[in-house]
């Protein structure tokens, strides 16, 4: 009974809301950045097949680029394209938080403008799809 | 001087092309389903048999080599095409917002990639 009505409340929620498409898509740009950066780590070991080969980072950083497009087509299959693409930009940020903890570089005042832009602007995005998805302009 | 005029042009025609790849992923995610019964295989054969899912992915890709280029600023334009495609083809609606938030991404990418 109970576990019906908080179902019923999630649909509802769901309908009023792009939460899922915005879940979705963000973890995808967390996957992807994080197999740009793996793919960073590895570049220093691909001089032969063997290396190729047993190049750890360079596999898991395969599987992030694959989870990463996975969850980007389930996230345009719930939310629209102008919601969901925008949010792309969201890897810049992530790639240069995690290149600040992995290879301590230095991120200079314009790109930190930059990516206060790119935030706000996501969140103008999503705040812009809540109330369309409220039938209000 | 005029590689560089030709570099641009290159680099608006390859923004389009992923723009147009964003918009065959869109039409192509509504007939993906994830089915877990079927396994990772499973799943993976489901990608290759939607059309729409693999044009999409190499006209992405097309626009991957391109992005080593000098002018990555200039991938910002992507966000354009593709909210003008998207009000345009897809029918989705578009507020004020909505274009101020592409406005600001557009800035802060410039801003990230310069």
């Amino acid at each position: 009974m109970i576990r019906h009505h908080i179902n019923k409340n999630l649909a509802r929620i769901r309908a009023m809301n792009n939460i899922r498409p915005i879940t979705l898509v963000t973890l995808c740009t967390v996957f992807t950045s994080a197999g740009q950066i793996l793919f960073k780590i590895a570049s220093g070991n691909l001089n032969s097949f063997h290396q190729i080969i047993i190049n750890i980072p360079l596999w898991i950083g395969f599987i992030c680029y694959g989870l990463g497009s996975l969850l980007m087509i389930l996230a345009l299959k719930y939310g629209d394209l102008s919601l969901v693409y925008p949010f792309i930009a969201l890897s810049f940020v992530w790639v240069n938080i995690l290149s600040i903890i992995f290879f301590s570089e230095h991120v200079k005042i314009l790109n930190w403008l930059g990516i206060t832009a790119i935030i706000i602007g996501v969140s103008l995005i999503g705040y812009g799809s809540s109330r369309l998805k409220k039938n209000i302009l | 001087m005029a590689s560089l005029a030709l570099t641009i042009i290159f680099m608006i025609i390859a923004t389009l092309i992923g723009s147009f790849g964003s918009l065959f992923l869109k039409k192509g995610s509504a007939q993906f389903h994830l089915h877990f019964y079927k396994g990772l295989l499973g799943i993976f054969f489901d990608f290759l048999k939607n059309y729409y899912v693999i044009l999409g992915v190499i006209l992405l890709y097309l626009l991957r080599t391109e992005e080593l280029s000098m002018l990555y600023p200039m991938t910002s334009l992507g966000y354009v095409f593709v909210t003008i495609l998207s009000y345009y083809i897809l029918k989705e609606k578009i507020n004020v917002f909505k274009t101020l938030g592409i406005v600001s991404i557009i800035f802060g990418v410039v801003l990230v990639t310069l």
